[in-house]
Parts: C-alpha cells; structure tokens; sequence
C-alpha cells in the first residue's frame, strides 16, 4: 500500500467533496479490478445502495480503471503508477473519483460511438466510455495537480 | 467463471457460468474460439448465468461473432440477463446479435 502523492500533493479543503471519503489505493495490473469490485460490493452493502445503483457504478469503475491501467498509466516508468479510488455517498447521489498519475486524458470528451448495423461493421472495441455515459448521472473530469480525475456518480433515487 | 460446451445434432452449446469481466474475458475468448476452429456447425451460446458482462465481454462476443460470420456459420445467444440485456441495448448488440 502507498499512502502516497494523491494524498501529499492535494489540497483538501472544507469544500471538497472527497474529504471524507472512502479509499481504495490500487496497483496498476488488471487483476486489482476484481478487488476494487468486490470493495465497492463492500460499501455498497454498508450503505443499503440500491441494486442498479451498485451495478452502474461497478460496471462504469470496472470501464474507467481497465483504460488507466490499459492505456494509462501504463505510459509511466515501472512502479511511478499511482491509481485511487474515493467514495462518497451524499443523500441523493453515490459517487466515485478515480485518481490517476497518467498523461492526461478525458474519456467524457471523446465522441459517441455510432452503433454498427452489422457484426461485419462492428469495430471491436470502443463501447466502455459508451456504456459510462449512458448509465451514469454524473460522468465528469478534470485535470488538477498532476493528476487525472474523474468522477462517477449514480443517482440513488431514479428520476 | 466457469464454461463448458455440450454438442448435439445439430449444434453445440457453450455454457458460461458467471461474469464476464475484463479478467475474465480473455479465458472466455480463447474457450469459444477453441469451439469454433474444433467444431463444426451451429453454436448457441448460454448467457442465462451470466449477470454481469463489460466492454472487454462485448469485445470478446464480437471476435466470436465476426469469426462465425466469415465461416458463414450460425451464431446465436441465448438467455439473456436483465443488466446483460441493458449492455447489449445500449451497445447494439442487441440488433448485431441474433438473440434466442
């Protein structure tokens, strides 16, 4: 586990809505995927998340993380990764924040992909920021202090 | 995960047991491609225990897909899960795919 930079070179103020949040620090291989499911599983049976609540979020954390960690961080020298994962749930809204080291890069800017009439068209790849912006409420990025962020969030009521 | 197949007259079943996410995708891939250069004719693939499937699931049911497509063989999915089938609507692959 680092406790590293993330931490050390932001500055957390009163307003920021990560402050308390619930952390996860994650190695940048593939297989950490699992364990930040199962971790999000953990808090999502902490706080009674509602079923699709949980299953937007887990599947839109599993999409953005495999990027970094594919396309990412993967740019770095070996072991300079740093990748985290924050949780907060407010009262109408459960949210998570992905912090990563990587060059920048906004998946929320990248261009709708237009569905294929075909298997024969269909480009194989592509469809994860797809299945982001379609099920999330919020999907929104930034790039503060040398570190991509970005943010999921599901509204725990339907509207 | 768990796969496994079972051959019949007319065509071969695979069944997948569980999620088909992106540390499982590639074992999933490798397994139905196997199925495809073994054996011949017809290949329905069983998705009724699958409840959870990502991108890299998506991306591995295309290779398969387009694999059978250049073989002129019949693919088909069947027993779609409700978070399954919303992956597929918002994809398309519920319009690519023949579903059962």
């Amino acid at each position: 586990m680092w406790s590293g930079s993330l931490d050390g070179e932001e500055t957390i103020g009163p307003d920021d809505a990560f402050a308390a949040a619930d952390r996860l620090a994650l190695a940048a291989e593939l297989d950490e995927l699992s364990r930040a499911a199962d971790w999000l599983e953990g808090l999502a049976a902490r706080d009674a998340l509602p079923e699709r609540t949980l299953f937007k979020l887990q599947l839109s954390l599993e999409e953005a993380l495999a990027n970094i960690i594919t396309y990412g961080v993967s740019a770095l020298p070996a072991g300079e990764a740093r990748i985290a994962v924050d949780y907060r749930q407010d009262r109408d809204m459960a949210r998570l924040r992905i912090s990563d080291n990587g060059p920048p890069f906004d998946p929320t800017a990248r261009e709708e992909v237009v569905n294929p009439a075909s298997i024969e068209e269909a480009e194989v790849g592509g469809h994860g920021i797809q299945l982001m912006r379609h099920l999330l409420d919020e999907f929104s990025y930034c790039y503060a202090g040398g570190h991509n962020r970005l943010i999921l969030g599901s509204r725990l009521v339907p509207v | 995960m768990q796969i496994d197949r079972e051959q019949n007259d007319t065509h071969t079943v695979i069944r997948v047991k569980g999620r088909l996410d992106t540390v499982h995708a590639k074992t999933f891939e490798s397994y139905v491609c196997d199925t495809i250069r073994d054996v011949p004719g017809a290949l329905v693939i069983d998705m009724s225990q699958v409840d959870y499937i990502a991108s890299s699931g998506l991306r591995s049911l295309l290779i398969a897909g387009k694999q059978m497509k250049a073989a002129q063989r019949d693919l088909a999915l069947s027993g779609l899960q409700p978070h399954v089938r919303e992956v597929f609507d918002i994809s398309g692959f519920a319009t690519i795919f023949k579903i059962v």
